[in-house]
């Protein structure tokens, strides 16, 4: 359903010649999908010049750990609107960070502890790649215990 | 390629598993009991769990790394040695 609404808006925008404007629309609804619900809670699109996604974010660690995806993201993005629309993607700090009402009850901004299958097996086999088996199960612990984290919205907006 | 961890310590990036942020992992008991279970293993290496330690940097050898830089930026610089690594690969 959301995937024929993508392609009906692209061939759209594509014939009013506005297709610039409903890229961004589009990342704009795709941004939870592109950096996971928690990231999307901390930050949010701006706006597309030419190539480049401008994206605001949350000062500190927010910003940080996003920017440093950035590469990432631009790819993910291309990948899902199927054109190269982003070459770069720039993130702008925001102190005071407040996050902006999605629509209610979809889910998307609320985060959950609960790891996947495939989350808890991708863990699994970074884990198996340590070679002392008392570390390893210990580092295992913490980096499941990281994993959680990153799923979850763990502080209020504004902080 | 090595990643810089702070100070005199310098691991390949290759040999990197895990970079955890201290503050973010749940419990301090988690993080105690990997320094802990380094520490017996005599596989930890920089300052310890000091109030100056912000990422833990776990490598396949299993040595746990404290580091006094924060996780994000660990994992930017990780980012880029890669980006370039695949770079120099994608042109050798």
């Amino acid at each position: 359903m959301l995937t024929s609404l993508r392609a009906i808006l692209k061939g759209a925008a594509r014939a009013l010649g506005v297709e610039r404007a409903a890229y961004a629309a589009l990342i704009e609804e795709m941004w939870p999908e592109i950096v996971g619900a928690t990231a999307a809670a901390h930050s949010r699109p701006a706006g597309l010049r030419g190539g480049v996604l401008l994206a605001e974010a949350e000062a500190g660690m927010w910003a940080q750990e996003l920017s440093a995806q950035r590469g990432r993201y631009a790819a993910e993005i291309n990948r899902l609107l199927g054109v190269q629309a982003v070459t770069e993607i720039r993130f702008r700090q925001i102190a005071g960070w407040i996050a902006r009402e999605r629509s209610p009850g979809n889910g998307e901004t609320e985060g959950t502890e609960e790891l996947s299958a495939e989350e808890i097996a991708a863990v699994d086999l970074a884990a198996e790649q340590i070679a002392d088996p008392e570390v390893r199960e210990a580092a295992l612990k913490a980096m499941l215990s990281q994993a959680r984290w990153r799923k979850r919205i763990v502080r209020p907006p504004g902080r | 390629m090595y990643v810089h961890l702070g100070g005199e310590i310098v691991v390949p990036v290759l040999d990197v598993v895990a970079i955890l942020d201290v503050r973010l992992v749940g419990s301090s008991e988690i993080n105690r009991e990997l320094v802990d279970r380094a520490v017996a293993e005599k596989r930890l290496r920089g300052g310890g769990l000091t109030p100056d330690c912000k990422a833990l940097v776990v490598t396949k050898q299993g040595t746990v790394y404290t580091s006094g830089i924060s996780a994000p930026t660990l994992a930017k610089r990780m980012t880029h040695l890669q980006q370039s690594a695949n770079a120099w690969e994608a042109e050798t």
